[in-house]
């Protein structure tokens, strides 16, 4: 699998290509600058990018926009923001189009190679990972009126709906929780019941379901 | 009813007095919503005004009574008499008038600083007063002219200018800012009311004024008068753009007025008759003794109203210019500038001071601490790392995690020092994704593009999160409003939210502080928090 790394700090690029092909990635290019990734994405076309959100030349979002502007010329192009910050209006940016092949994590998930080595898989893949920080941010914010509708979960409901919002598979649901595949489908029906969302068997789309459900705007805060 | 036959003259008084009250009660609505309107901070002393109040009730009490007198004298006698109710009215009118513009001056005003507040009455006494002397002026012996023509023409100018520059005012939404505004306002109105009465007087041709009766001085006695508007147009244009000297004027004209009314009532009978008649030498009317003496004694309450009113100004307004002229005193305006950087100042450093403490303490406590655990750990591992493995990777683990904690305490800490969003995207990025991140339903208007002043952003943005902090923490709220314009030279901020009320910036430190932190911009906060809400927080900071 071909990949582009984009991150500013030295150590870190090099720690990532390090870890990357010891995995049995192939890096396509590993650049310090939003231009450069820029360029390196619409040449190489790769299978995925790493991209850190804040690089040069400004210093602020520019890995972001220049990846975003690569997706816009190669749609479905995969991409993994890293950060030192998760912020919702980026996620929300990066899930505009809906359709996948997208993930934000913070930087230092890149400690525990195994979850990183997944979720690159799974973005690689078209899928979605969203960092468990994000998660847990929108499901306190959305649980904690009464009569949400997040409220009526059970509480192993909730901790299936927050690995299924970080985008996990089944499977992954069920080793992390140390229950049955069947146990989770049967849950996630159950979720999906009580949130009034349509049910769907494809993964992905069930990952971008729950997160557009998590960052609506709660109706009101008097109606259920 | 009235217990005596009344002249016909005094209906028509009536009813002018009757529309200059309209007047007055138009121009005292306007301005009470004009007032509501405005956020105002600083509350003037109750007791501003009370002595300009005083003295113009004076005013109107001994106009009143003189109007009255008039009558009753009237009712009595029968003929012989030169003076003519309309001779007089102008004493019991202008005075009720500018009772009237008093009202208007010092009620619906009161945050108006002192010494611009009291200027609009004393303008108004001024003006009426002049008026008062000029038509006694024109009583001089002479033939008739028409001066009723003039006076009510430039009545009428008067008048249409004043309703000019209101209505241009509010077709340009009063746009123009700055501390002459409300002197122009109520001195506008204030003098309305003086410019009505001449011009319906004139056109309803009262008789108020009247004519000369000797050709020699009419001349003298028109060119008097038109100087009198003059003078008189040339105060109220310099009440825009040099108040304090119109102020200056308006004080010394009342110690003028003042002083001559209470000379009149010292020495009595023989002036009233000066006075009333305009000249000794005219012919002598057949003055009824006790009513000279009621307006003699009248007159001196009113002059001496009206001087401890001059007298009570001067040290307000002469006599601190005259002092700043002579080069012993500093501009006023200069003097409160500095006072107020200089304690902004101090409270920007201060408080500058006290976040790097709160930070170096945050890392001392949180971060060096877990840096220096981290480190021991791995320096222990790398000594058991041939021996004992397991126990080495065991300590790295728990070094690895604890670097994770450390991460995260530091997110944090940036987090309250300078937020990513807003570093990366500004201002109105930055209040979208507080708004995202609040536990509450919030609507979010933002008119604002482009990018201010680094300093000036950190300080709106953690002033909204603040005043959103307390909508959620305090108000039990079921919805936030958070509105952000930008026109030009003012960032305006307005955060709302529909619960119980009651904030209060004195009943803690969060709204206390960040007004202390927008001062530092020249910025402005403002509470309404009624019991039982909504609550209204603005924010206003002049930016570039
Ligand atoms: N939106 C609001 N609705 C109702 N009450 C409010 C609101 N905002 C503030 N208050 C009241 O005004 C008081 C002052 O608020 P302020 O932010 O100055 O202090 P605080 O929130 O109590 O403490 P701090 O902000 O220093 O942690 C609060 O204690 C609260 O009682
Ligand atoms: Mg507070």
């Amino acid at each position: 699998m071909r990949v582009v790394v984009a991150e500013d700090l030295f150590l870190l690029r090099e720690g990532l290509v390090r870890l990357l092909k010891a995995r049995g990635f192939e890096i396509a290019a590993a650049t310090d600058s939003a231009p450069g990734l820029l360029g390196a994405l619409l040449e190489f076309r790769p299978d995925l990018a790493i991209v850190d959100i804040r690089l040069p030349p400004t210093h602020t979002d520019d890995g972001l926009r220049a990846a975003l502007t690569a997706r816009e010329r190669l749609p479905g192009l995969p991409i993994l923001l890293l950060s030192q910050y998760v912020e919702r209006i980026y996620a929300e940016e990066l899930l505009a189009d809906r359709a996948g092949g997208v993930g934000y994590l913070l930087k230092d998930r890149v400690f525990s190679d195994d979850q990183f080595v997944d979720a690159i898989r799974t973005v690689a893949a078209g899928g979605t990972v969203m960092d468990p920080s994000v998660v847990t941010k929108l499901l306190d914010r959305r649980g904690r009126d009464a009569r949400e509708p997040l409220a009526r979960l059970t509480e192993r409901e909730r901790q299936v709906l927050e690995l299924m919002a970080e985008g996990r598979s089944n499977s992954a649901v069920a080793h992390r929780l140390f229950i049955s595949e069947k146990a989770v489908s049967k849950h996630s029906t159950s979720i999906f019941a009580k949130l009034g969302l349509a049910p769907s068997d494809d993964d992905n789309r069930r990952v971008l379901a729950v997160l557009a459900y998590l960052m609506s705007v709660p109706r009101d805060g008097r109606a259920g | 009813m009235w217990p005596f036959p009344v002249h016909r003259g005094t209906w028509l008084l009536g009813a002018i007095v009757a529309l200059t009250a309209v007047c007055a009660v138009l121009a005292f609505s306007a301005e009470r919503v004009h007032h509501r309107r405005a956020v105002q901070k600083r509350r003037t002393p109750w007791w501003i005004g009370w002595p300009v109040l005083a003295g113009l009730a004076g005013a109107a009490a001994y106009g009143s009574v003189s109007v009255l007198l008039v009558a009753v004298h009237q009712s009595g006698a029968s003929s012989g008499y030169v003076l003519d109710v309309p001779d007089l009215p102008p004493d019991g009118v202008l005075p009720t008038a500018l009772l009237l513009a008093g009202l208007l001056g010092t009620v619906p005003l009161p945050p108006v600083p002192a010494h611009r507040r009291w200027v609009l009455p004393a303008v108004a006494v001024v003006t009426a007063d002049l008026l008062i002397w000029l038509n006694w002026a024109t009583h001089v012996p002479t033939r008739p002219v028409p001066v009723d023509l003039v006076q009510g023409g430039a009545g009428a100018a008067l008048l249409a200018a004043v309703a000019g520059s209101v209505l241009g005012r509010v077709a340009t939404g009063g746009q123009a800012r700055g501390g002459a505004t409300e002197v122009v306002r109520g001195a506008r109105w204030a003098l309305l009311l003086p410019a009505v009465v001449v011009m319906v007087g004139a056109h309803l041709d009262l008789g108020l004024w009247t004519p000369p009766l000797h050709n020699r001085t009419a001349v003298v006695a028109t060119a008097a008068y038109l100087v009198g508007l003059v003078v008189l147009a040339a105060i109220v244009a310099g009440l825009a753009r040099w108040p304090r000297v119109a102020a200056d004027l308006a004080a010394l004209g009342l110690v003028g007025v003042g002083a001559y009314d209470v000379a009149q009532g010292g020495f009595g009978q023989s002036l009233v008759l000066v006075r009333t008649l305009g000249s000794p030498r005219g012919p002598t009317p057949s003055f009824p003794i006790d009513m000279a003496h009621h307006m003699a004694v009248l007159g001196g309450i009113y002059g001496t109203l009206l001087l401890a009113m001059g007298l009570w100004l001067l040290p307000l307004t002469v006599l601190p210019d005259a002092r700043r002229l002579l080069g012993r005193a500093p501009d006023p305006a200069l003097t409160r500038r500095v006072r107020v950087l200089t304690e902004t100042r101090a409270e920007a450093v201060s408080s500058a001071a006290a976040e790097l403490r709160r930070i170096e303490c945050d890392l001392h406590d949180g971060a060096q601490g877990r840096l220096v655990a981290i480190g021991m750990n791995l320096r222990a591992a790398e000594e058991l790392i041939l021996e004992r493995p397991h126990e080495a990777a065991t300590l790295v683990t728990e070094a690895r995690v604890a670097s994770a904690a450390v991460l995260e305490e530091l997110r944090a800490l940036v987090r309250g020092i300078y937020p990513p969003v807003l570093a990366d995207r500004g201002l109105a990025e930055a209040v979208r994704a507080l708004a995202l991140d609040l536990p509450l339903p919030c609507d979010v208007d933002i008119e604002l593009t482009g990018r201010l002043d680094a300093p000036l952003e950190s300080a709106c943005y953690f002033a909204v999160a603040e005043v959103a902090t307390n909508a959620v923490r305090h108000a039990s709220a079921h919805r936030l409003g958070i509105r952000l314009a930008r026109t030009p030279g003012l960032l305006r901020i307005e955060v709302t939210d529909d619960g119980v009320g009651g904030a209060d910036p004195a009943g803690g430190s969060g709204l206390a502080g960040v007004e202390r932190r927008l001062a530092a911009f020249d910025g402005v906060l403002a509470v309404s928090s009624p019991p039982g809400g909504p609550t209204i927080v603005v924010m206003e900071v002049p930016c570039a």
